[in-house]
């Protein structure tokens, strides 16, 4: 039999306001501590360290052939060399007459890596000219914790040759 | 009269004579001209690669005024994107286009072509003359797609005429727009400017042809065109001419492709006769 009770028994309030105030207790206890560095220049603690080298430069350069193109999609496959060299494919949906979003998957022996970003583009001729930035970055096996610090990227694709070259520079954190 | 009002009447006149001026020399704000718009796609089918037909008209005011046109910003729906076409391989510079005429540009900068019809008031009558409309791509200015449109003026337009159209996205929009600002066109009169009145251009590859080597001969070749969606908005798809006039007024039009019937979804890739 169903029965309706309260949400929230009777006596929430009175632990959630003293949860609250040994919040905020925490809070001020620890706010000189993050609110500054400490002013000793001594070796960082041991997970601090694993942290700072978890976020690494990437500089990716991809080269592609564009494979197929279907309605606003342009999908390209080639290979990928520098930080995480492989096999990768560019995926483009064109939004409109200057702007696009885009995904990019590369794998090789240690893993999967694959991102979606957004990207402005100008048609020159035979060049089109990509540029934008990764928002979403993730990954399999030894990139299973990948994500975006900041990776920008800018290429090209030649309308003519169908070849494809993008550059991925930025950020991330492994 | 009483002292006062007198008075009163005195300290305002300058004021007034000031604004009795400016009335007289300011014009009645204008009546915009009626403006229409008109596409078509060919062939209508969706997920096909088409060619994009477009063309306004501007109809004098209520009071028959025909201002210059200034500016005509064209917003286009979202598939039509140079990117995954092949139009425009080559492009073609407004120096050029003003040098060696439409036959100077390379030939694959060619998009489209169509025709624009100028009116001029030539003494008392107004003159109107139709010439032959190229569009090229050139290169991007300020980072956008940049198309040109070339008006090969003859007479009373005595100098041929290029536009530039740059395809940019507003802010906040998903759409993108052709914005093609038009400079004053020069005529043989010698008097008052002339007014383009109409342009209809065809983008694509119905009426296209590239070249390419290939084993060692020369071979032509349609260029794919814009690639229409295989989903149809409600409504078709839209198009929105926005037209700027010298004299300030502005006028608008839209129209919208309606989608294709549902019995040419199923049909396979020949076109319907």
């Amino acid at each position: 039999m169903l029965v309706n009770r309260p949400i929230y028994p009777k006596r929430r309030p009175a632990l959630l306001a003293t949860a609250l105030l040994g919040a905020v207790a925490t809070l001020v206890g620890l706010w000189p501590a993050l609110a500054s560095p400490p002013a000793s220049a001594g070796p960082p603690a041991p997970a601090a360290s694993a942290q700072a080298s978890a976020v690494r430069d990437l500089d990716e350069i991809l080269h592609l052939r564009i494979k197929k193109v279907k309605g606003k999609r342009v999908f390209a496959k080639g290979r990928a060399t520098g930080t995480v060299a492989g096999t990768g494919s560019f995926k483009l949906l064109l939004s409109n007459g200057s702007s696009a979003s885009a995904t990019f998957f590369g794998h090789n022996s240690h893993g999967t890596i694959s991102g979606t970003g957004v990207a402005t583009y100008r048609v020159a001729g035979a060049i089109s000219y990509y540029s934008g930035k990764i928002t979403s970055l993730q990954g399999t096996g030894r990139y299973a914790h990948a994500g975006s610090r900041g990776i920008r990227f800018s290429g090209t694709v030649n309308r003519r040759t169908y070849q494809v070259k993008m550059h991925l520079q930025g950020k991330w954190h492994v | 009269m009483s002292r006062p009002v007198l008075m009163a009447i005195a300290r305002a006149l300058p004021g007034l004579s000031v604004v009795l001026v400016f009335l007289a020399l300011v014009p009645a704000a204008a009546a915009a001209p009626a403006v229409s718009l008109r596409a078509t796609l060919e062939p209508k089918r969706l997920g096909a690669d088409t060619t994009v037909s477009l063309g306004f008209r501007v109809a004098p005011g209520p009071n028959g005024e025909l201002p210059a046109l200034s500016n005509f910003a064209l917003r286009l729906p979202p598939w039509m994107g140079f990117a995954a076409s092949t139009l425009g391989l080559s492009t073609c510079s407004p120096s050029t286009l003003l040098l060696l005429g439409a036959g100077g540009c390379p030939h694959e900068s060619l998009i489209g072509f169509g025709s624009a019809r100028v009116q001029v008031p030539f003494a008392s009558q107004v003159v109107q003359e139709t010439g032959r409309v190229s569009m090229f791509m050139a290169k991007p200015v300020d980072q956008h797609t940049t198309t040109l449109f070339y008006f090969d003026g003859r007479r009373p337009v005595i100098a041929p005429l290029v536009l530039q159209g740059e395809l940019v996205t507003p802010q906040d929009s998903l759409d993108s727009v052709l914005t093609t600002p038009i400079p004053a066109i020069p005529t043989a009169s010698d008097g008052p400017e002339g007014a383009m009145v109409a342009m209809r251009v065809s983008i694509g590859p119905r009426r296209l042809r590239y070249f390419k080597r290939v084993d060692g001969h020369t071979v032509a070749y349609r260029p794919k065109g814009f690639s229409i969606p295989t989903t149809c908005p409600p409504g078709g798809f839209e198009f929105v001419a926005k037209l700027r006039f010298r004299d300030g007024t502005r006028a608008g039009a839209r129209t919208a492709v309606p989608c294709p019937p549902p019995r040419e979804h199923g049909r396979g890739r020949g076109e319907r006769r």
